[in-house]
């Protein structure tokens, strides 16, 4: 990626969508709370998103000045977690064992609640960002 | 021997406009990076302390002075080895916007004044 006066977009676009996507997955577990069926069979397992940094390109580097730095973030992974959820007393319910106990999903509500301000408050960071950018590029039209 | 446009002032504001937009995208890579486990902020610096270089060589020596990548590291740690601050990049994230505002607006009114002198020639 070229590093000119707008590579700095780039990178604060990548960051918003990654931490959309954080977004969407969190959306996704949270509407799945009580899901007692997956297409994998046993109750919904909440998902979680692994981010990993973009590396520069090794070659951009003009008069031996650093040019790339770093070109952002992206999602490699929408990870699974395993881990059983908690157990209720439903004995009417038709996913209920022998003992009408059902296998809830894992997800935590405080959790996903706190995972989504996160995201929120990383999203909006990267906004300002860019609207610094373009405060700049602006300025830079008045010389 | 000073000249009407002073060429070195002018590559000292290019100078300063260049390090502050290239310090904007550092910046920016990290608040990108601020929930990606493991990464390490960097921060970017002239290769040569400014101060001795306008000392030594003058305003001419500040064209070739290069920058220098650095990864300050801070006590504040996470669980996930981040040591990504949000408030310290968005300091300086405005901190360094406002900076390249000063130096575009000083190279413009430079620019107005070398207009302002032409015109009365």
């Amino acid at each position: 990626m070229a590093a000119g006066a707008f590579s700095s977009f780039d990178i604060s676009a990548s960051g918003m969508s990654a931490e959309r996507l954080r977004m969407n997955v969190i959306a996704h577990n949270i509407a799945n709370i009580n899901t007692t069926r997956s297409t994998e069979g046993g109750p919904y397992q909440r998902r979680y998103v692994v981010f990993e940094e973009v590396l520069a390109d090794a070659g951009r580097q003009l008069d031996g000045m650093i040019r790339d730095v770093g070109s952002g973030v992206r999602v490699v992974e929408v990870g699974r977690d395993n881990t059983d959820g908690p157990q209720r007393h439903l004995p009417g319910h038709p996913d209920a064992d022998a003992d009408g106990m059902v296998r809830m999903p894992n997800v935590n509500p405080v959790m996903e609640m706190l995972d989504m301000m996160s995201a929120s408050r990383g999203y909006e960071a990267n906004v300002m960002a860019i609207s610094a950018a373009k405060q700049m590029i602006l300025k830079a039209l008045e010389i | 021997m000073t000249t009407l446009f002073q060429p070195e002032a002018l590559a000292f504001y290019e100078k300063m406009l260049d390090f502050t937009a290239l310090r904007h995208t550092v910046i920016s890579n990290n608040i990108a990076n601020v929930n990606t486990p493991g990464f390490r902020r960097s921060d970017v610096e002239f290769a040569d302390e400014l101060e001795r270089v306008l000392r030594d060589k003058g305003l001419a020596g500040v064209k070739t002075l290069g920058y220098r990548r650095t990864k300050p590291e801070t006590t504040a740690m996470r669980n996930d080895g981040n040591n990504v601050d949000v408030d310290v990049e968005m300091s300086a994230l405005a901190e360094n916007a406002l900076l390249y505002q000063i130096y575009a607006q000083l190279l413009a009114r430079r620019f107005r004044s070398l207009q302002e002198i032409l015109r009365e020639a």
